[in-house]
């Protein structure tokens, strides 16, 4: 029987690497998926989340285990994500304003690796997603393609219940805005 | 566009999975990463009260300097007003005065007036006559 989320936890705060390394394949898909979905960028993706077990290691004795080490991989995953997109369209925001004016006086675009879809349908929908402002993007990503509940997405990013369902609810019409047209001309049927 | 829709759009998205080497490049990073030695927190906290200690020395030492300047200032301005009170006491000594008393008695007191004296007849060593006797 493979040890629990728990008990690994446990002998991870005794020191023990192979239980870090169990921990770390029973859950890198499930993180990685998340971030490169948020971040759009699987390099960058994989870097925060190689970050995020890190700092589960660095603190699994102050971990309460019976929470669920999920919830704080992604708590640690969402703030490591969020720290990282805001600094990065900060540096592309001055970019664009101090050292290569365009001009054109629009948002600060991030620089992103387009390589996560194949199809046209799965570029269009990970365009719209990435077009999210990031607290809407993180509560969507994380219900509607990780199926986190309400609770664990409020715990993992310190809004309120409400708060969660809010912002799923207006993401979702953001997207339905942003796909409707494409998907309705296409003949899309949803299948 | 209903919920159901977008949900099934959504589902389309490919899952992203791990890398292959993931594991181990993460297994590799722990190794690299240094553990923080158990002293270190106890050696910067000591570092950090070594420096608060110098720091309030040096504001002690500074007031203490601050305020030994102020009492010798205010010694040295007493000691000028002293020596200012000695000059002008000397120079009011070495004064010449106007009044040269005489003598007097119970009816009269003697004086005579300087001022009325000729100069001329003081530097020639000339028989001191009183031009005018002065009468209270």
């Amino acid at each position: 029987m493979p040890p629990t989320d728990g008990e690994l936890v446990a002998r991870i705060s005794g020191g023990d690497k192979q239980a870090f390394v169990c921990l770390v394949d029973r859950h890198k898909d499930r993180i990685v998926g998340y971030l490169a979905r948020l971040t759009r960028d699987r390099h960058l993706a994989e870097d925060l989340a190689q970050e995020a077990f890190l700092k589960l290691y660095r603190y699994a004795d102050r971990l309460d285990a019976e929470r669920g080490v999920t919830g704080y991989l992604y708590k640690i995953a969402t703030n490591l994500a969020h720290s990282e997109l805001r600094r990065r369209t900060r540096r592309q925001w001055l970019k664009e304003r101090f050292l290569l004016p365009s001009g054109n006086g629009g948002p600060p675009r991030l620089e992103q690796e387009a390589h996560l879809e194949k199809t046209e349908l799965q570029q269009r929908v990970g365009q719209a997603v990435f077009k999210l402002p990031l607290h809407y993007r993180t509560a969507v990503i994380m219900h509607d393609l990780q199926g986190v509940s309400y609770a664990d997405i409020a715990a993992a990013t310190g809004a309120s219940f409400g708060t969660v369902k809010s912002r799923i609810f207006r993401g979702r019409q953001l997207l339905k805005g942003e796909l409707g047209p494409y998907l309705n001309g296409a003949e899309w049927s949803g299948a | 566009m209903n919920d159901d829709q977008l949900l099934s759009a959504l589902s389309q998205m490919e899952e992203v999975r791990a890398s292959p080497g993931f594991t181990e490049e993460t297994h590799r990073r722990l190794a690299a990463t240094r553990s923080i030695p158990q002293w270190r927190p106890l050696l910067v906290a000591a570092a950090a009260a070594l420096v608060l200690v110098i720091g309030a020395t040096a504001v002690w030492r500074q007031a203490e300097r601050a305020s030994q300047r102020r009492a010798g200032l205010a010694e040295l301005r007493v000691l000028q007003q002293e020596y200012s009170r000695l000059t002008e006491a000397l120079t009011t000594k070495g004064r010449r005065p106007e009044y040269l008393y005489l003598g007097g008695t119970d009816q009269a007191e003697y004086v005579v007036d300087l001022s009325k004296v000729s100069q001329e007849s003081a530097s020639q060593g000339s028989a001191f006559i009183p031009t005018r006797l002065t009468r209270f």
